[in-house]
């Protein structure tokens, strides 16, 4: 039964320079496993990156974890019939295993099945009904959609988010051909983030009872229908939804680009689908936050805390994870927060100009700490699409002055210390006197006498 | 009792008499000790434990100049400015001392028996008070009052680690040292109350007290007419050096010049200086002048203090009452405006049973030594009168200030009954002397002199002059030459001019006398039978550990607190923040070394009102507080499993009151009261409490613990609904042995950017059914 494909040799040889930050195991789901040969391009594709591919189909018992720890390092669900998870695994494992920072591909199709829809319910995408598709009569491939107009054709420039962490879009040789089922992102998960969409003629109908009449509302329309979807969980696992399953076979890599009323071209489907196999397996735009260093301005090392108002240093060192090794990151807006309840301080760091030695891109800044003690954190929250989240804090007392470390004599207070030392020097005449001076020991003896 | 050997016995008799009563006040502290162990207990003693340790260890400016990080998060604590340091010195103090001397004691243990320790020189400075007011067995007996009355015991058993337990002793010996001062006059006397005035003010906020009854006993004698060289000199030093003094705490920093409390200090100083300056101007200018001078003087000064005050009190220079002082004035002050006041139970108005469970008999004695006081009234015992009156109305108000009140009680009423012995106890023979009609003057001038001067008018002259004959009969009967060097003459003559006060008839019925003085006597049994109960069973209990018996009879400890800190210990990471009510911040500080958000220092009362906002509402909004400062645990009490009626749904309401006054929007204390107005927590409990954070943690799988069935809370006896509250945002961590304590711990954001709600449901196996696309 059990039918897997290892690349061992090869992959444990270059584990030491593996291309993906988090590992290379891979388990790969079908719905058979005689599927497997319609995606060859895509496995050769990722066997090139060193990935170490396990090709299960549902029916072979697999657990993604074990003590805690995760046995793959990465997850593609191509099994869209499934109608149930193999033995061993279910939604909560696969959450469990994002949990434990694996990394998920998932692509659906007109036909998708519960456990994937329920799956994907929890990270807000939800597939449309079983059945449907992308329909589009304007922009459809003339040669894969030529019945139902269900193969689409997605322009890169107006269709895809600008996120260059993710696909950048110069990299994409031409449209992207698209057929299956489409899916709506919640807005209001700010972890996901549609990357694909359909053009603006295009809707989600029902592929079988495609004679009937299509002009009731569709479910969803236009942009509205998210081809692929991504999200980096907050514990940086990145997870990527697909509508189409096809759109990752070789018969789709392969085509050509024949849209009606343009002329022929290649598609960008392979090259989209290495860029966002890239992404969500990180093997790029990967950061890491190197070191952390604060001290006080003409010190070297950092305090145990600091004082009210003290002139200090804040130094980040971040790092990009890209082609199989750590380079600096380079960025403007990378700010920091001096937060107790509410933020103090908030300031841009500056980026150290780079040299050829460099190896980490270090951000720093200079600032004067507030006038108010308590427990503040040093943050760096920087949080931007395709790049993984930094959330760096350092937590730093600032104290208020010590009782030594106010000024020990004040201007405004002169008067003061002149009549106190006047009164002093004035008793100490007045005893000398008093006593030794004879005025009124004669009078006092005689009073007493 | 003027012989030589009485004398000579006396004179052993007293320090054995005094180490005794010193002994007994340090072991009748001792029972929490031998039932339980050497711990600190309740509340603000661990604080002042947690201080002492860092001062041990780091020194004093390091204690100085503390400011704790790992209570009142995020905004910390400045220590070495909010607190009055004085227990921490004294004990860090005798500690190094030890050590020194190469005995290695404890920190710990230096702690726990600091207050008794302290109890005992409360005792002999108590002898000495009395003393200076009547003699030396009426203050015998007033040490032995205050040795064992429970009024003070219930702040100084060994454990109770806490202000008040040195400060007991500071104020009896302050006062006895400014009676010895107005006494004798001197600048001397003067100078060391005003030392022990700044050891008292480093000690206790209750220093106040001082503040204002040694001015109230200075005006009042200026009143009196009984201005004299001697209150000038002793008021104005001890003001002067006191004031300068106390400003070195930084606590207290320019308070003494700059809120009302301490006003009327500075006034009747400045009222000495004008009385003495206006004094010597009389001897200066003819009357008629003088009296033109004065009148416009007066009248100039009471205007432009008048105006003044009003000014500097409108622009903000002088703080205006704080909300404590409120709240002594006016009782329902505090329940109104300032809930966090009213909240703490030593803070309410004492019931009128608790004088009697306090101070037993001392309790109707105190009424007849304050007449006695009248009937003597110099000015020793005008400061008598005046402490006992506001100690009275003082004690009335605050269950705490009990506090200041016993030692006047102990005081007057050993006056009361040493008075009453002396009656009945005097040697026939000497009752018959004191009859005799020959009187010389040998003691006469002795007494008379410094009295006669000051006293002015003509009754107070009259009842001097017959003081003084008494005194010189009473002298006379003695016939020996050398008594006035050997025995107290001042002593005789006060007993003297107690028996004068009687109308001289002696008692020489045997019965009588054998009647009353058997009567007093079993009254002095009672009395010391019921210190004792009551400091066993009631002041004993170190709070921390309970103990309850069992139905066999054998007993039952319940450790839960401690076992609950010492998990936080154990299980948290080192920085992690615990949220509680304010009541348990400076337990967990101390014993489980977490960071606390709010403790018993209620300085912040918009932080305090945060985290009862917390436990109050719904767990969404509970969950946004929770986030925003850091929160890793929630610790809550829950008695309803054992009974245990301090726990936090009994608080709760003060939570919800606090919070409200602060965040109206978010609590509303209405909705937690059912349609009919009742506080309930079963089925009828209303949505809003229901929903609450608190109500969720504290019945939190409550019900299953009765296997789903007839739940019942045996604190407020409810049935709870069989189906329990859920939780989703926070996840059970500890519960200890008896449920006493119940430890949360905060969930971070579901990594999927779910709710908690939801995710909550999913890892119990519940799916996401209502679509997304749907939803919209």
């Amino acid at each position: 039964m059990r039918a897997s494909i290892l690349l061992s040799t090869l992959a444990m040889a270059l584990v030491a320079q593996a291309t993906s930050l988090t590992g290379l195991r891979t388990l790969v789901l079908l719905d058979t496993l005689d599927d497997a040969d319609a995606y060859t391009d895509l496995w050769s594709d990722l066997e090139g990156r060193r990935f170490n591919l396990t090709i299960n189909d549902a029916s072979t018992p697999v657990s993604l974890t074990k003590y805690d720890r995760r046995l793959y390092d990465h997850l593609i669900f191509l099994a869209p019939k499934m109608k149930e998870y193999p033995k061993g695994m279910n939604a909560k494992a696969v959450v469990g295993f994002v949990a434990e920072g694996g990394n998920v591909i998932l692509a659906g199709s007109s036909d998708l099945a519960n456990p994937l829809r329920e799956l994907s319910r929890e990270f807000d995408v939800e597939y449309d009904n079983r059945y449907t598709s992308v329909l589009d009569h304007f922009n459809y491939d003339k040669d894969l959609g030529k019945e139902k107009h269900d193969t689409i054709v997605v322009s890169p420039s107006t269709q895809m988010s600008k996120i260059d962490a993710i696909v950048p879009q110069e990299k994409l040789p031409g449209p992207i051909l698209f057929r299956g089922i489409g899916h709506s992102a919640n807005p209001k998960n700010s972890l996901l983030t549609p990357l694909l969409w359909a053009p603006q003629e295009a809707y989600s109908w029902e592929s079988v009872n495609l004679d009937e009449s299509a002009d009731q509302d569709p479910l969803i329309a236009g942009k509205d229908i998210s081809l692929v979807s991504v999200m980096q969980a907050r514990n940086n696992a990145r997870i990527a939804f697909l509508g189409s399953t096809d759109m990752l076979s070789d018969a789709f890599f392969n085509a050509p680009v024949n849209k009606q009323g343009d002329k022929e071209t290649v598609n960008g489907n392979r090259k989209f689908i290495e860029e966002l196999t890239k992404w969500t397996f990180q093997e790029k735009s990967a950061l890491d936050v190197v070191a952390v260093q604060h001290h006080k301005v003409g010190e070297a090392e950092a305090p145990a805390h600091y004082r009210i108002k003290d002139n200090m240093t804040y130094t980040i060192s971040l790092a990009e994870y890209h082609d199989g090794e750590w380079h600096p990151f380079s960025a403007d807006d990378v700010q920091l927060e001096l937060i107790m309840l509410d933020p103090y301080v908030r300031k841009t760091l500056e980026q150290v100009e780079l040299d050829d030695q460099s190896t980490v891109g270090t951000f720093t800044t200079t600032l004067q700490l507030p006038d108010q003690y308590g427990v503040f954190k040093f943050t760096v929250n920087y949080k931007r699409p395709g790049l993984t989240y930094i959330e760096s804090v350092t937590t730093v007392g600032i104290h208020p002055f010590r009782h030594d470390q106010y000024p020990r004599f004040i201007s405004q207070a002169k008067p003061y210390y002149t009549s106190a030392a006047s009164m002093g020097v004035g008793l100490l005449i007045f005893s000398v006197v008093y006593l030794w001076g004879g005025l009124d020991s004669s009078v006092k003896t005689t009073k007493k006498a | 009792m003027s012989t030589e050997s009485p004398s000579t016995i006396a004179k052993v008799l007293k320090p054995t008499i005094l180490i005794l009563i010193a002994i007994v006040a340090i072991s009748s502290r001792l029972f929490s000790i031998i039932r339980f162990e050497s711990v600190i207990h309740e509340f603000d003693p661990w604080f002042n434990y947690r201080t002492t340790q860092h001062l041990v260890k780091n020194g004093f400016y390091d204690f100085w100049n503390w400011f704790d990080e790992k209570s009142w998060y995020p905004l910390g604590r400045v220590v070495g400015g909010t607190v009055y340091p004085g227990i921490m010195v004294t004990s860090a103090l005798i500690h190094n001392v030890l050590h020194f001397f190469n005995f290695p004691v404890d920190i710990r243990n230096v702690c726990v028996f600091l207050a008794p320790m302290f109890s005992g020189l409360t005792a002999f400075s108590a002898y000495l008070l009395t003393k200076e007011l009547k003699d030396s067995s009426a203050g015998l007996l007033a040490a032995a009052f205050l040795g064992v009355a429970p009024g003070y015991i219930s702040r100084s058993v060994a454990g109770s680690y806490d202000n008040e337990g040195i400060a007991i002793f500071l104020l009896v010996f302050t006062f006895y040292l400014w009676i010895k001062a107005v006494k004798t006059g001197s600048a001397f006397f003067g100078l060391l109350t005003a030392l022990f005035y700044f050891y008292m003010v480093s000690a206790w906020g209750g220093y106040v007290f001082i503040t204002n009854l040694v001015p109230l006993h200075a005006f009042t004698l200026l009143l009196m007419g009984r201005f004299s060289n001697r209150l000038y000199v002793s008021y104005s030093t001890f003001y002067a050096v006191g004031t300068l003094l106390s400003m070195q705490i930084p606590f207290v920093g320019f308070q003494p010049t700059r809120t009302s409390e301490h006003m009327a200090a500075l006034g009747v100083f400045g009222l000495l200086q004008l009385y003495a300056f206006a004094e010597l101007i009389r001897g200066y200018i003819p009357p008629k002048q003088f009296q033109t001078l004065l009148k416009g003087g007066i009248a100039a000064v009471a205007i432009i203090a008048a105006v003044g005050l009003t000014i500097l009190s409108f622009s903000g220079v002088i703080a205006p009452f704080t909300g404590r002082f409120y709240s002594l004035y006016d009782t329902g002050y505090a329940k109104i405006h300032i809930p966090i006041i009213a909240s703490v139970s030593e803070h309410q108005p004492t019931a009128w049973t608790s004088f009697f469970f306090d101070l037993q008999m001392l309790i109707f004695l105190f009424p007849a030594g304050v007449y006695l006081c009248f009937k003597e009234l110099k000015d020793e015992h005008v400061f008598i009168i005046l402490y006992s009156v506001f100690a009275s109305y003082f004690a009335g108000v605050m269950v705490r200030l009990m506090l200041t009140l016993t030692p006047v009680v102990c005081v007057s009423a050993a006056i009361a009954y040493s008075t009453l012995l002396d009656t009945y106890l005097e040697t026939s023979k000497h009752v018959l002397a004191v009859t005799s009609p020959d009187a010389t003057a040998i003691a006469a001038p002795v007494d008379v002199t410094p009295e006669v001067k000051p006293a002015g008018n003509g009754a107070g002259t009259g009842s001097k002059k017959a003081a003084a004959k008494a005194a010189a009969a009473a002298a006379a009967a003695a016939k020996t030459p050398a008594k006035s060097a050997d025995t107290d003459a001042k002593a005789q003559a006060k007993a003297a001019a107690a028996a004068s006060g009687k109308k001289r008839y002696p008692i020489f019925n045997f019965d009588s006398r054998a009647l009353v003085v058997l009567q007093l006597t079993w009254f002095l049994f009672m009395f010391a039978w019921h210190c004792t109960y009551v400091t066993s069973g009631s002041y004993s209990s170190p709070s921390i550990v309970l103990a309850s018996r069992q139905q066999d009879g054998s007993q039952m400890i319940i450790d839960d607190f401690r076992e609950a800190y010492y998990w936080l210990r154990k299980n948290t990471k080192e920085d992690a923040k615990v949220m509680s009510w304010w009541d348990y911040g400076y337990q967990m500080a101390g014993m489980a070394n977490v960071t606390t958000l709010v403790d018993n220092n209620t300085w912040n009362n918009t932080h305090i009102a945060t985290v009862g906002k917390a436990m109050s509402t719904s767990e969404e909004v509970s969950y946004k507080v929770l986030r925003q400062h850091d929160v890793d645990y929630v610790l809550i009490l829950f008695g309803g499993v054992i009974g245990y009626s301090g726990d936090d749904i009994n608080k709760f309401l003060w939570m919800i009151r606090i919070a409200e006054g602060v965040y109206p929007n978010d609590v509303k204390e209405a909705n937690f009261f059912t349609p009919r107005g009742e506080y309930k927590v079963d089925h009828d409990a209303t949505k809003t409490m229901k929903e609450s954070l608190m109500y969720k943690m504290s019945y939190y799988r409550f019900a299953e613990l009765y296997g789903g069935g007839n739940a019942v809370d045996h604190v407020r006896s409810a049935r709870m609904p069989a189906e329990g509250p859920t939780l989703s945002v926070l996840e059970e961590a500890y519960t200890t042995e008896n449920w006493l304590v119940r430890i949360y711990k905060v969930k971070d954001l579901d990594i999927l950017g779910r709710d908690l709600k939801d995710s909550t449901a999913f890892d119990k196996g519940k799916v996401r059914k209502v679509s997304s696309l749907k939803r919209k």
